[in-house]
């Protein structure tokens, strides 16, 4: 459900930007971005048996 | 470079991740492999490529919309290093069939680093901000490449949803789709 969210807030996204203000796509953009970072975080939680 | 090219370079643009995005639909329902949570993220990253090309298809190209594309880029790079790093330990097999010698997590990270690379390179040219006095003329061109993109993006919601089901997915990824497996059972 969460994916499909995000999907449809890029989708949505794309929408504003090619009909309604940039200002807004910009906004929108941002506020995905950050669940994408939100969904990455929970998703990402193995450690990796690496060290640099 | 003038507006027009840089139009022109973005639709391309937008063409190209639309053919990445139905490429990962092929891998998926014709060869069986079901992509995993890194993998489904880095196909949002890769429609978040798409949201600066649509605005400089609109708008004309600002370099404001190639920095949203480098954002998005970036993220998707990041994840892409995260899923190659889980499987670079010798003996790892990786996820998924590779393309080429590669899996498609090495090849997102190329083209997410080609995206950047590609922003760059544009920007690099100033008269295609000086020069736009009013919004691009748009073709059927143009608009097949955002309207194409927009229907791949809702196309990955679905498949989502199917996938997923109303939670969030497992950490290895589903082994059959969620919601089919739901409606199986009722």
């Amino acid at each position: 459900m969460f994916f499909a969210g995000l999907f449809s807030l890029f989708a949505v996204t794309m929408l504003v930007a090619w009909f309604g203000k940039p200002r807004v796509a910009f906004v929108l953009f941002a506020l995905a971005m950050v669940l994408t970072g939100a969904l990455y975080l929970h998703h990402a939680t193995t450690i990796l048996p690496l060290s640099f | 470079m003038t507006p027009r090219v840089a139009v022109l370079l973005n639709t391309i643009g937008l063409y190209a991740i639309s053919v990445i995005l139905l490429e990962a639909f092929y891998f998926q329902f014709v060869l069986q492999e079901l992509p995993c949570p890194l993998c489904l993220l880095q196909r949002v990253a890769f429609t978040a490529l798409a949201v600066g090309p649509i605005l400089t298809l609109r708008y004309g190209p600002q370099p404001s919309h190639y920095g949203l594309t480098i954002i998005a880029a970036l993220a998707g790079a990041g994840i892409a290093c995260r899923q190659i790093l889980l499987h670079i330990e010798p003996g790892n097999s990786g996820f998924g069939s590779p393309i080429l010698g590669l899996h498609f997590y090495s090849w997102a990270f190329i083209c997410f680093v080609i995206a950047i690379a590609a922003c760059a390179a544009v920007l690099l040219f100033n008269k295609q901000f000086s020069e736009q006095t009013q919004p691009p003329s748009i073709g059927l061109f143009e608009r097949t490449a955002v309207w194409l993109i927009i229907a791949v993006t809702l196309l990955n919601a679905a498949n989502a949803l199917t996938e997923c089901g109303f939670d969030f997915c497992p950490p290895g990824g589903p082994a059959d789709y969620e919601l089919l497996d739901r409606s199986n059972a009722i």
